[in-house]
């Protein structure tokens, strides 16, 4: 039987009004649970649908290692219990660093752990073996769809072979926790089963599906973009894949998914950056996600103490009764929803995209 | 209402997973009373938008690494075909004895 769309249900409406609580409850503690570092903006690859912040000039230079460790150091590791907190370097491309490996003995001997993602283009065995010595304890790689579909996401005609493979050698590591990535576009649409079949075919057992939002490179990339009903579709295949359960297959955390809460995602919705989650980005500003725009910057690690920009700043990302406007005004999920993603909010904190609206 | 009891209606309406994020679970054979940390409530792990997944906690070894622990277990391949095993402290000792006796007798 289909999900009736935006309709919740009795149980999951009294479940939501509970975790409602619980949510509250996380963000009163704002313990910090995830730190990612952009540790470049540089990039092996031109992707279409790459949602970077074209606010932040490409040609910044990567943040030295050192500076890093200062933060850590100083700052975070006197004030968590680092085993709780998972650092993620994140890019641009992170395998364009060469001292992806120092990075990460420095973070593990810090008693951290850590993981990346990446496109694969610059994943060999060898490197992904020292990346392992290192420390590397989790990553995740882009997989858009066949051939065609990948590559020309990604606009590289060797891009696709070289994930697979990418992916074929991170299989090879035990113990090492991963999964693929693929961006929902119009175009694997009807494939969607044929490609699911591949990657089960292909020994993948992690599998995650998000959809573009409107920022960056692909606001204006119409063959990114799904139509609503093409998102329902997705919506009911993934629920129906997980139902299946021969693959793991989730939805990524970007907005509320009304009767599909709990049907595509392990969790309830609920948007962490700056609640759990913190960034430090190529040119030193604190933020939450690194995927929410460069105007929610709270502070910056050259200018401010990280630990008290974490404890006393992130108010936008706290108290999200500012988003309360436009369409969510008068929204009656509201309560359930907060005004989406933060990375859904555009400069002036207009909500660019509605997920629960997209559920017609 | 605290968060134990929000927890235990939303395990009776079969959601409880969704809002806790509790990823240890008593494998077979285990003893499944939870310890004390357990009991303790952790936020949620969200899947983020570019994030990982979050570590499954096993120790990360390369495959080969793997089965070249199996084979010292198994004994040791040399080029020539012979295959070396490693013996015990009491074998090694009992060896050096016998070594040490048939010197003397020599």
């Amino acid at each position: 039987m289909q999900v009736k769309g935006k309709r919740l249900g009795i149980r999951k409406h009294l479940g939501l009004k509970l975790f409602k609580g619980l949510y509250d409850g996380v963000v009163e503690r704002h313990e910090l649970r995830t730190l990612f570092w952009e540790c470049t903006l540089r990039c092996n690859l031109k992707c279409r649908h790459c949602g970077s912040d074209c606010r932040v000039d490409v040609s910044e230079q990567d943040m030295p290692l050192a500076d890093f460790l200062k933060v850590l150091d100083e700052e975070v590791t006197p004030n968590v219990d680092p085993a709780k907190v998972l650092i993620i370097f994140s890019g641009g491309e992170v395998l364009v660093r060469k001292d992806l490996e120092e990075a990460g003995r420095e973070v593990t001997k810090r008693g951290y752990m850590w993981g990346m993602v990446t496109n694969g283009m610059g994943l060999t065995r060898e490197r992904l073996r020292s990346l392992v010595a290192a420390g590397l304890r989790t990553v995740s790689v882009s997989f858009d769809g066949f051939e065609d579909i990948h590559n020309y996401i990604r606009q590289n005609p060797s891009s696709f072979e070289r994930a697979r493979q990418a992916i074929a050698y991170i299989r090879e590591i035990k113990g090492l926790t991963y999964d693929v990535i693929t961006c929902a576009t119009p175009a694997i649409m009807d494939r969607l089963d044929q490609w699911k079949e591949f990657l089960i075919s292909e020994g993948i057992t992690r599998w995650r599906i998000f959809s573009v939002f409107p920022a960056g490179r692909a606001k204006r990339d119409e063959t990114l973009h799904l139509a609503p009903e093409q998102f329902r579709t997705l919506m009911e295949f993934i629920r129906k894949t997980r139902k299946e359960s021969r693959i793991n297959l989730s939805y990524a955390c970007e907005g509320f998914l009304g009767g599909y809460e709990t049907e595509v995602r392990d969790n309830f919705y609920m948007c962490t950056a700056g609640i759990t989650v913190a960034s430090i980005r190529v040119n030193g500003d604190i933020s939450g996600c690194t995927s929410v725009r460069g105007n929610y910057t709270q502070g910056n690690i050259y200018k401010d103490r990280f630990w008290d920009v974490w404890q006393n700043r992130f108010k936008p990302f706290r108290d999200r009764e500012w988003t309360k406007c436009d369409e969510c005004a008068d929204c009656k999920v509201w309560e359930f929803c907060r005004g989406g993603g933060m990375h859904l909010r555009d400069d002036k904190g207009k909500l660019m995209y509605c997920h629960y609206n997209m559920l017609k | 209402m605290n968060a134990k009891w929000k927890i235990a209606i939303l395990a009776m309406l079969g959601l409880s997973t969704a809002a806790c994020c509790s990823t240890k679970r008593a494998k077979k054979g285990e003893d499944p009373k939870p310890t004390e940390t357990e009991n303790q409530m952790d936020d949620p792990r969200i899947m983020l938008m570019y994030g990982v997944p979050f570590p499954d906690g096993e120790v990360v070894r390369p495959v080969e690494e793997e089965s070249a622990i199996e084979a010292k277990e198994e004994g040791v391949p040399f080029e020539d075909g012979r295959v070396v095993h490693p013996i015990s402290e009491e074998e090694a000792a009992k060896l050096i004895e016998e070594l040490k006796a048939s010197e003397k007798a020599e």
